[in-house]
């Protein structure tokens, strides 16, 4: 990573971490929120802009690691600092096995199995009432009291959000990533180069699943409380909106696809209730006039 | 990606939201109350009427001179009917707007993740429309209070009335998730209590919204069940009555008790002809009934508000939240959360369909239930609830 940008990363998060000082609840639970999408985005990125692999069951993953953290700190009474990466690892076995039966089809039909994936696991959600509570979900998932404060949640948050971040970064400029770039533009060239492209995009999608775990973790600390909802397709669809909108040619695409889309719906509620509607517009000029996005148009006008 | 404009956006959205939050509200300010409701989605048909009786009752208030002689500020934000979003909601109208009560929820996932809110900012939550028993037994916790009925209820008066018809084999239809298992929780319970004669011979568990009821049709058609009791709420009983009808099922099955308010002015108006006559089904209110001054009060400014005679059923979720609310901080004289939770539990409030009075052990109110036989009507082009029953629940909602 060069200096400057390292520099200017740090330079964000510190600024960041003065957030609390605003004494603004409101402010601490609106950035939480954007954090927590951000990891999310980004894990999902991960599939989309350097596999090229579109996943519409990405929530899932998101799922697994809130029910799989939710459960072992209020069920099985296990501390925190355990229960979370345990959830990490039973999210990075599920999405490897996922992820193994997925990476054998390409385009399309990848993109429904992961589809197929996900509804799988909403309906096993939804129906495992004593393990799961079912649509009543699960409620009084409480963080321990170093971070049962608004203030200091969101600071543990931004720790784990900028450590995850860092790696996915590292993981997208790695070997790995070009690999899974050069695999993206042409997977029979990559395959007659040596590369073993089915076991490199299952490396990817594992990651990808498991830092979608951790958001999800993150997400029912965050919301003490987790449901059914954030393993169905629709919440696939809103991750997959943050990275489009922010644009899934660039790393930082979707951090600002999930900032622009969360900030967006809030304010815009506040005007009017025709806010679907106006995300179908912005999703369709995205599309049609800016498809790298966000991203893509604040690039092309930095280089102006 | 310039990283600058990325901060300043960060920058001017962290400078707008400071600004916007304010003090807390002193003595002889304004009153706030937050609403979370379900404003677009798939839920928004119903979550919009439930806000109309929330605004109608706050103007009301306001109208008349506030409560405790403050006026009364009102914010509303959208829920969409999911958990997450129904969090946010409630999150935003008490850090942001300030709110020192919230009312509202549809969705029982929506009930219990405001609830949850409500304990960790200790803010009192009262329930408009949620019905699910979790919200009162596993997950109860002292801010949240429930205007709304309970499921037990709901069930225990769909016992009562297949009971005073004299069914002793039923077959159950109820929707394969926690408001349907909770329904027949309550059912069964009042059903054994009333005549344990009686007996469930067939239980099929359609999955929530499925499009195609047939399956579940038959079977019950193949069972020797005299009697249905259903739970298919709301518009999913428009499909359901439709498809049900053209199987002969109303006619082959004598007795059919339909639970998730299908009695609702809406639910008939929209099915029309096809309200199949002779069934039994329930509503949150009935605009011919009862024929008191409150209520006839409230329908007056309803139909002013719609311009429409025959009101729909959906506002007095919202309008009734915000009466017990008011008489609570009447009551306790001052906004104090314990002092208005000390207030509300065990107080009798007069609602516009009459006294209702909040228990103090598991903060629920007597919340009766409206049922009726539907009828063919020489007076209106769509068919009534005759005769209507108002079922109390003092004795069923446990």
């Amino acid at each position: 990573m060069p200096h400057s940008r390292l520099l200017l990363g740090a330079g964000i998060v510190g600024l960041l971490a003065l957030l609390p000082l605003s004494g603004s609840t409101y402010l601490m639970y609106l950035s939480t929120q954007v954090l927590i999408f951000v990891l999310f985005a980004t894990s999902l990125n991960i599939l989309i802009g350097y596999a090229g692999l579109v996943s519409f069951g990405h929530a899932a993953f998101f799922a697994i690691g809130g029910y799989g953290c939710a459960i072992l700190l209020r069920t099985y009474e296990i501390p925190l600092l355990l229960a979370m990466p345990a959830a990490l690892v039973m999210t990075a076995i599920l999405s490897a096995l996922i992820g193994s039966l997925c990476v054998r089809l390409t385009s399309y039909y990848f993109s429904m199995l992961t589809l197929a994936f996900g509804q799988l696991i909403w309906a096993v959600v939804f129906k495992w009432r004593s393990m799961t509570g079912g649509d009543d979900g699960l409620l009084r998932v409480d963080s321990p009291s170093w971070i049962d404060t608004p203030a200091s949640f969101f600071i543990f948050t931004l720790l784990v959000v900028t450590l995850a971040m860092l790696a996915l970064w590292i993981v997208a400029h790695s070997p790995l990533g070009r690999t899974l770039m050069a695999i993206r533009e042409n997977q029979v060239r990559a395959g007659f180069l040596g590369v073993h492209t089915r076991r490199v995009q299952l490396v990817a999608f594992t990651i990808a699943g498991t830092f979608a775990g951790l958001a999800g973790a993150l997400f029912a600390l965050f919301n003490r409380s987790i449901f059914p909802d954030s393993a169905w397709w629709l919440q696939s669809a809103e991750v997959l909106i943050m990275v489009v909108l922010g644009g899934m040619n660039s790393f930082f695409g979707p951090m600002v696809g999930a900032l622009t889309l969360i900030v967006l719906s809030r304010f815009t509620l506040e005007v009017t209730d025709y806010w679907p509607g106006l995300l179908a517009i912005i999703l369709l000029a995205t599309l049609f006039f800016f498809p790298n996005g966000i991203a893509g148009l604040l690039k092309a006008k930095g280089k102006r | 990606m310039s990283m600058k404009s990325k901060l300043s956006l960060l920058g001017m959205t962290a400078i707008a939201l400071v600004m916007a939050t304010g003090a807390h509200a002193q003595e002889g300010e304004p009153i706030r109350i937050g609403a979370a409701y379900p404003l677009t989605g798939p839920a928004a048909t119903n979550g919009l009427l439930a806000a109309l009786g929330h605004e109608m009752i706050i103007d009301k208030i306001n109208a008349e001179g506030g409560i405790l002689g403050r006026p009364v500020e009102s914010f509303t934000r959208d829920s969409k009917g999911t958990p997450a979003d129904a969090t946010s909601a409630a999150r935003d109208l008490i850090t942001l707007d300030n709110a020192d009560f919230i009312v509202g929820g549809f969705t029982s996932g929506e009930g219990l993740a405001i609830s949850e809110v409500a304990l960790q900012e200790e803010v009192i939550y009262i329930a408009a429309s949620p019905k699910t028993i979790q919200m009162s037994e596993d997950n109860f916790h002292k801010y949240m209070f429930r205007t709304a009925a309970n499921t037990n209820t709901e069930g225990g008066s769909a016992a009562i009335i297949m009971n005073d018809l004299g069914v002793k084999r039923i077959c159950t239809m109820l929707l394969d998730y926690s408001y349907g298992h909770d329904l027949l929780k309550g059912f069964k319970a009042h059903l054994e209590e009333l005549d344990p004669e009686a007996e469930i011979v067939t239980e099929v568990w359609p999955a929530l919204n499925v499009s195609d009821y047939t399956p579940y049709i038959t079977e019950v058609m193949n069972s020797d069940c005299t009697g249905v009791f259903s739970g298919i709420w709301g518009g999913l009983f428009v499909p359901f009555a439709k498809q049900a009808a053209s199987f002969g099922f109303f006619d082959q099955k004598e007795h059919f008790v339909a639970a998730g308010e299908p009695g609702s002015q809406e639910i008939i108006e929209e099915l029309g002809d096809d309200m199949p006559t002779g069934i039994w089904a329930n509503s949150y209110e009935v605009w011919y009934y009862p024929d008191t001054e409150a209520h006839n009060k409230y329908l007056e400014e309803l139909r002013q508000r719609l311009d429409n005679p025959y009101p729909p059923s959906w506002p007095i979720t919202g309008y009734m939240a915000v009466q017990a609310l008011a008489a609570g901080i009447e009551a306790a004289g001052n906004t104090d959360t314990d002092a208005v939770i000390d207030a509300l539990e065990g107080l009798t409030y007069e609602s516009a369909i009459g006294p209702q009075t909040i228990r103090e052990s598991d903060h629920q109110a007597n919340r009766g239930q409206y049922w009726g036989q539907i009828a063919e009507s020489d007076e209106y082009n769509f068919k009534i609830l005759d005769p209507v029953r108002y079922i109390e629940a003092d004795d069923i909602m446990d």
